[in-house]
């Protein structure tokens, strides 16, 4: 499973330790350098040297992104974990990871589960039995999935489009919020481009690989990255981490070659703003439409480095004032926060974040990540949506679709 | 995606001149593939160290180096600038801007500086070593003040390569932005020298690895290296060749709208002259006045 991570490229600077936001909270956390490309040394000669500490890396790759020498510091530690960490995941883990499987159960009893999660005696059982914190907000299921709605009420209207695309969906949007997936159709829709689905999509992998599960994940892996070569297409995402998996963590964490589709596989609002610049596609915004926006970048998106393009976006329409928050890690990293044991960490990686929330007094907040949003809706007490249904809210369907007619067949 | 300016590097070099042109209005992006020499900043920067009076000490620099190209009183007055640069930055600049002041190194011993972060006479500023928390914190404030003016800074991303078009550098491309190419009028290479890798040593020679610039070095690779320790090390001055007005080269054109800035530029020792950090700001500013003055 190893991978060629850049270790012996280290030079010890030190830098990526000034970047790590575990290690300012958690003292028992030995750092990018210690646990990654140090620790590495020391793990090839002997196994014993695994330090368990390391399951507290949040994988948010900040250290890689600072990193002068391009070692893959995230990598290493994860995949050290799943070789040396011999630790059976628990029913918790397992639970979290599986969002696919948790969240079909959950969508079809979402009006049961919802009320019941989020009641305190179900909060403080999970906390005790399963060691999910009871302060956590739980997401909603909603009660219709996206892939459900979409064959049921937009499928056959898509091939009158000239172009067309797939939309990766993930989970999220798949079994707690539908309507970020309804608001890209109609967008794309608008635009002139018609819309599919995977053959097949399974979860992207990244809670699975988290959690040490990273067997499934490569069985995810193989079935998506079939199912993208079948499509012929650019798939679409709308979420920074679920890309990020599919493009770096198939090849890097878990030996899946993508060379071939890497490209294809891209973050909607890139997607739109790169189609808007060619003038291959024409937007027109309301002019009724005002709003104080504070634009968050996911950890995984700086890895990216696609940020530009959701608030490129977003600066392009008339009635926004856009704050563009200094870039730090909301604290959650995925299922990471909702471990009873780190929570208190978690909350206290976030601070910095929630109080430059708090100083930018805006409306809402903008972000491309599913985990940054309950953790930022929770812990700021701000409504967060995702640059697509800011657009979607603020974007003329009519005048749009005119503009683009000539895209239809 | 289109831009002004787009400066490659993320160093000091690159985010002074960054900010300078966009505390003009010009929209820039740095594209930065990692965190810089900044990183080790030991709290005061060096213009030149080789003797009293900066501008007589200056009079005994070899030609070509980026001081002779700027020309000398050009780099006095740009000198006198760099207190208020910083102090719009957050950082108050204590010394004089044209005359060294004396600081005590962690190692004890006593060194001639130009502009002090904080007051002279201040114990240096050291964390652990080898990072300097207050360069840490520099390198973070510069990026955020360049923001702020509304500049975008891609953080861990290199760009890889260039594209030509009638004798001018149209675009570049970086690893994560893939097949989309960052356009714009000008651009700035402020990719560092070895330690950052904005040069590369091959087999063939030095090279610049993005663009293939022209880079000035010694061919005989048993002259790179002198004997001693305390010895000139010619390879210090190795770096890509440039005109006076600091244009970049290439197959020995020069290229018009490419400016080179920092320890990319060929022509300086900066331990030998404790020149560093004054090539990477006095340089960064004159390209900077003259990307604006070629826009406005
Ligand atoms: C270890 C060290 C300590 C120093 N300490 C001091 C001091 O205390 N005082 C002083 O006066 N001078 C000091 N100097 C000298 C001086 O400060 C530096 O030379 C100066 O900061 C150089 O700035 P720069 O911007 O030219 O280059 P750098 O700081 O080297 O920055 C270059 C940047 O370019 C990026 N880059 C390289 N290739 C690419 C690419 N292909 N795409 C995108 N980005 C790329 C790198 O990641 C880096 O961020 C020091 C130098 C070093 C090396
Ligand atoms: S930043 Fe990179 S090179 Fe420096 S210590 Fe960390 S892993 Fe090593
Ligand atoms: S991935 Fe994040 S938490 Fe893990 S070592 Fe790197 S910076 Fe720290």
């Amino acid at each position: 499973m190893r991978q060629d991570t850049g270790f012996e490229q280290c030079m010890k600077c030190s830098i990526c330790t000034v970047y790590c936001p575990m290690m300012e909270v958690n003292p028992a956390f030995p750092g990018p350098k210690q646990a990654g490309p140090d620790g590495e040394r020391y793990r090839l000669k002997d196994p014993l040297f695994f330090d368990k500490a390391l399951k507290y890396c949040l994988n948010c790759k900040r250290c890689e992104v600072a990193c002068p020498s391009g070692v893959k510091i995230g990598d290493i530690i994860q995949t050290a974990t799943a070789t040396y960490g011999k630790s059976v995941p628990g029913l918790r883990d397992r639970m979290l990871a599986n969002t696919d499987l948790v969240g079909r159960a959950a969508s079809a009893f979402a009006p049961v589960v919802n009320p019941v999660v989020a009641s305190r005696p179900a909060k403080a059982l999970m906390d005790c039995t399963l060691g999910i914190d009871h302060r956590r907000t739980f997401p909603a299921y909603s009660s219709e999935r996206f892939d459900v709605w979409f064959r049921k009420h937009a499928e056959s209207g898509q091939t009158r489009h000239k172009d067309c695309v797939t939309y990766f969906h993930g989970c999220y949007v798949n079994y707690n919020f539908p309507q970020l997936g309804k608001d890209l159709v109609r967008i794309l829709n608008a635009a002139g481009y018609g819309v599919k689905l995977l053959e097949k999509e399974k979860c992207c992998g990244v809670p699975l690989i988290s959690n040490g599960l990273h067997k499934a994940a490569a069985r995810n892996a193989k079935i998506n990255l079939a199912s993208i070569r079948l499509s012929g297409t650019t798939v679409l995402t709308t979420s920074s981490s679920c890309t990020l998996a599919i493009r770096d963590s198939y090849p890097e964490e878990l030996g899946i070659g993508n060379s071939d589709i890497r490209e294809n596989v891209i973050l909607a609002t890139r997607f739109l703003f790169e189609n808007v610049e060619s003038g291959r596609i024409k937007l027109s915004f309301r002019d009724d439409y005002h709003a104080r926006i504070a634009y968050h970048t996911p950890c995984h998106l700086q890895k990216l480095g696609w940020n530009i393009y959701s608030v490129r976006m977003l600066e392009m329409i008339p009635g926004v004032e856009l704050v563009r928050l200094d870039q730090q890690c909301c604290g959650i990293a995925g299922t990471f926060g909702f471990k009873k044991e780190n929570y208190e960490h978690s909350q206290k990686i976030g601070e910095k974040l929630f109080s430059l929330i708090r100083d930018a007094a805006p409306d809402f907040v903008a972000t491309d990540c599913e985990t940054c949003k309950w953790q930022i809706e929770m812990s700021a007490g701000v409504r967060v949506l995702s640059p697509i249904s800011v657009i979607a809210e603020a974007l003329d369907f009519e005048k749009t679709t005119i503009l683009n007619k000539h895209q239809s067949k | 995606m289109r831009y002004d300016t787009i400066i490659l590097g993320g160093g000091l070099s690159a985010l002074v001149c960054g900010i300078s042109l966009q505390e003009k209005g010009l929209k820039c992006l740095i594209v930065s593939s990692g965190q810089s020499a900044l990183h080790f900043f030991s709290g005061s920067f060096e213009l030149i160290s080789t003797g009293g009076s900066q501008r007589e000490a200056m009079d005994n620099l070899p030609d070509g180096h980026p001081y002779r190209k700027i020309g000398l009183d050009r780099v006095m007055e740009l000198s006198k600038s760099v207190p208020e640069f910083f102090a719009r930055a957050g950082y108050a600049l204590s010394g004089e801007y044209d005359r060294n002041h004396v600081e005590n190194t962690i190692l004890g011993s006593q060194k001639q500086v130009w502009l002090t972060v904080g007051s002279e006479g201040d114990p240096p500023v050291r964390g652990r070593l080898p990072i300097s928390p207050l360069g840490v914190k520099m390198q973070m404030d510069l990026r955020k003040r360049f923001e702020t003016l509304g500049g975008d800074y891609l953080m861990g991303d290199r760009a890889v390569r260039g594209e030509f078009r009638e004798g001018r550098l149209s675009s570049i491309f970086t690893e994560n932005h893939g097949s989309s190419p960052f356009a714009a009028d000008k651009f700035v290479m402020a990719t560092g020298s070895f330690f950052s890798k904005g040069l590369v040593s091959t087999p063939s020679g030095i090279c610049e690895p993005v663009l293939h610039l022209d880079v000035d070095f010694c061919p005989d690779r048993e002259d790179w290296y002198g004997m001693g320790f305390f010895d000139n090390q010619p390879y210090m001055r190795f770096g890509v060749a440039c005109s006076d007005r600091l244009e970049a080269v290439r197959n020995g054109e020069i290229l018009p709208n490419v400016y080179v800035a920092g320890s990319l530029i060929g022509g300086a020792d900066p331990i030998k002259e404790g020149c560093g950090a004054g090539v990477a700001i006095i340089s960064a500013l004159y390209v900077a006045g003259q990307i604006l003055e070629e826009s406005l």
